[in-house]
């Protein structure tokens, strides 16, 4: 078992195979022989785990056991051609507001659980298709923020846009 | 949160307000005070109004998710038009998509010179995906050629092979990354002179090539010594010799993936009769030829060996009226033991035989050969019926499916590695069994069973069981007694019944009895029908093991 410390003094025991889901956490266990993770946190603050790091913990028992990413996708070149498919489980799982899909990518980020990281994305992705600029800004509450003479290039652009 | 990509850092709103309206005091009372000046403050608060929304949007939730996580969600955009459209929702996403060369790789050169060049920017020294159409502008096919380079997959849609040929020539030596090649070619008859040299020389790197074309003679053209997939789909309209394609599997020693889909008669002649391409590191190979005739089909075959091929398949396809009257189905005896030494050589552990008639309409037949490596060998036959006319046909429709089904269970029993077959899977759901005369396959099915040893599953699905289990057949009627090998376990799957349900049950009881009685018992009977006889489990119980009958 493993004893688990949010940033804000929560504890979290849970199995080693759970725990092994984040890399972050992995290298640290092993580095220091350790069997407490010290609080993450990020851009030198405080990370507000409580809240999404239920939902990673959720995340890692779900798929206790599971094989690891082996390797980092170095082939960037092969990113384009990624699948969107997101299973049902994770489906179900990532069905979330904005603000906490947002904490969940942070925090696989920064704990470093690649495949959470994956179906966040994905899950963005997923939300961007088919759609034109203006519904992807009233989605995310992005304002237009080009000039005009930007806006004549990207009209332009959209028009290569169209499937040949 | 990445600030330092927002410009404007540093200066709160209240100063960029004041200072604008500061200059626009300045410039109000100048004496040097125009029409211009004042265009160009137009202008300078058009974008100072910009910085400021691009500053706002930095407040947007997702923007302040780091920079390197924001740029991999485009990663998951298939299709350029999303990415054009999410690089279109402000300037920090564009600032985002644009660092990423491989977002911008794949080019469509029918777009335009305007297009190309602004993505080969983007792109920057990232491997390149280029279609080109036929109609795609010269302009962009010499824009291309400047980084010939950086081509990874090259895909030429309905291009004349000249204009193929020309590109080939212009970049030869040229594409050392090259991995994927497609073409899809037209207008042979355009192309009188074979060319001279071969098509796209120096493409060491190439692994897979796809070739569309209404003609196989430049096929040999083409020589990539590293291949490892080879598709091809060739539709000609005359006949065309097996040497073309056997000197070119002979030229790709490394192939690994070979799928081809041809619609011509492959013929013979030329080719030596001992001639054989062995393509040692196939794995999966297939070859379906359409409207050609059968012993052409597997005659080219023969004269290619995939000893370590896990999944062969053999398929052909035809028309009712290009049907003789005893028509070739599957390969005679000697071709049969051919195809298994050069293309699967473990013994047999089940064969599976489906028989289907979609929509009513047309005849299809798969038998698979399944060994106990899990090395797997298809052979298929399908029948087109000419536009629902009878009359075209020389063998009367009705009995075009009897005549196949025949011929697999022949099939079946000259498959020189059969003795070890454990698990026999017959499947004719799709098909319509009522059609057949029942007695012409009940002489089948003894000449197949006789060829069987003990088996472990025997599983008849959709079949009638008339055909199959002697109790149901009329004994004067065949030509040699009918006599099931030992069978473990039977399952019998929505049966066609053909008779009354409960002559249909006793049938079944008395099978179970018989081979009782001959000491080999059915350790376990599985029925799945509609209208199950409520009694045929305590009928069957004494005779066999485990009876599992249900409704379904």
């Amino acid at each position: 078992m493993v004893l688990l410390v949010t940033s804000d003094n929560k504890n979290f025991v849970v199995d080693r195979e759970v725990a092994d889901r984040s890399v972050f956490v992995k290298n640290t266990l092993e580095a220091r022989g350790l069997s407490i993770a010290t609080p993450p946190m990020l851009n030198g603050g405080c990370f507000e785990l409580t809240s999404p790091f239920l939902q990673v913990l959720e995340y890692c028992q779900h798929h206790r056991g599971e094989p690891l990413p082996t390797t980092d996708d170095a082939n960037a070149d092969e990113n384009r051609k990624r699948t969107t498919d997101i299973g049902e489980w994770d489906r179900k799982f990532i069905t979330v507001d904005h603000e906490m899909l947002f904490e969940i990518i942070l925090a696989a980020n920064y704990l470093d659980i690649k495949p959470l990281l994956d179906v966040g994305c994905k899950t963005i992705g997923n939300m961007v298709k088919g759609k034109s600029p203006e519904e992807v800004r009233k989605l995310f509450d992005i304002v237009n923020d080009f000039t005009p003479e930007e806006e004549a290039q990207i009209k332009k652009e959209n028009e290569w846009a169209e499937d040949p | 949160m990445d600030e330092h990509t927002y410009p404007g850092r540093g200066l709160s709103l209240s100063q960029l307000v004041f200072a604008l309206n500061e200059e626009l005091k300045r410039v109000a009372y100048s004496p040097i005070f125009t029409l211009e000046a004042v265009s160009q403050l137009d202008q300078d608060a058009s974008i100072a109004s910009a910085a400021i929304r691009e500053w706002k949007n930095s407040f947007a939730r997702i923007n302040r998710i780091p920079t390197d996580i924001l740029s991999l969600i485009p990663t998951y955009l298939s299709s350029q038009k999303d990415r054009f459209h999410a690089a279109s929702v402000c300037r920090h996403w564009r600032r985002v998509l644009l660092e990423r060369g491989e977002l911008w790789s794949q080019l469509f050169l029918i777009k335009g010179e305007d297009y190309v060049s602004t993505l080969l920017e983007r792109a920057k020294g990232c491997a390149l995906e280029i279609i080109a159409d036929r109609d795609a502008p010269v302009g962009t096919i010499a824009l291309i050629s400047t980084c010939a380079q950086q081509i990874r997959d090259l895909e030429f849609v309905q291009n004349h092979l000249q204009d193929i040929e020309t590109f080939s020539e212009f970049n030869s030596g040229r594409l050392p990354l090259l991995r994927s090649l497609k073409i899809e070619a037209f207008n042979f008859h355009s192309v009188p002179i074979p060319p001279s040299l071969a098509f796209f020389r120096g493409s060491i790197n190439l692994e897979r090539f796809v070739f569309y074309y209404h003609g196989l003679p430049f096929l040999s053209h083409f020589v990539f010594p590293n291949l490892t997939t080879f598709e091809l789909s060739s539709r000609p309209e005359e006949e065309w010799s097996g040497l073309y394609l056997l000197d070119f599997l002979g030229a790709s020693p490394t192939l690994r993936t070979v799928k081809m889909d041809v619609s011509a008669q492959i013929v013979l002649e030329g080719v030596p009769q001992e001639m054989v391409v062995v393509l040692p590191n196939v794995e999966t190979f297939s070859l379906n030829l359409v409207n050609g005739i059968v012993r052409y089909s597997y005659g080219i075959a023969t004269h290619i060996s995939c000893p370590r091929s896990r999944d062969t398949s053999l398929t052909h396809e035809t028309y009712d009226e290009d049907m003789g009257a005893n028509p070739e189905v599957f390969p005679t005896p000697a071709v049969w033991n051919t195809i298994v030494r050069q293309y699967m050589a473990s013994p047999i552990e089940k064969v599976t035989l489906n028989l289907q008639r979609p929509e009513c309409v047309d005849d299809e037949c798969l038998l698979t050969f399944r060994s106990s490596d899990e090395t797997i060998v298809r052979l298929g036959f399908k029948v087109y019926t000419t536009d629902g006319d009878e009359d075209g046909s020389n063998i009367p429709r009705a009995t075009i499916g009897r005549e196949i089904l025949c011929q697999a269970l022949t099939a079946i029993r000259r498959h020189p590695l059969l003795s070890h077959v454990k698990r026999l899977h017959i499947n004719c759901r799709a098909a319509m069994w009522h059609i057949f005369r029942v007695v012409r396959m009940s002489n089948e099915v003894p000449e197949l069973f006789d060829s069987l040893g003990p088996l472990d599953e025997l599983i008849l699905d959709g079949c009638d069981s008339r055909v199959f289990f002697p109790t149901f057949v009329d004994i004067d009627s065949l030509e040699k007694p009918h006599v099931l090998p030992q069978i473990k376990d039977l399952t019998i799957l929505h049966p066609l019944v053909g008779i009354p349900v409960m002559e249909w049950m006793n049938g079944i009881v008395e099978l179970a009895k018989a081979h009782y009685a001959r000491g080999m018992p059915f350790e376990c009977v599985t029925v799945r029908m509609w209208r199950l006889p409520i009694e045929m489990a305590e009928e069957l119980r004494p005779w066999v093991g485990v009876v599992d009958c249900r409704e379904d």
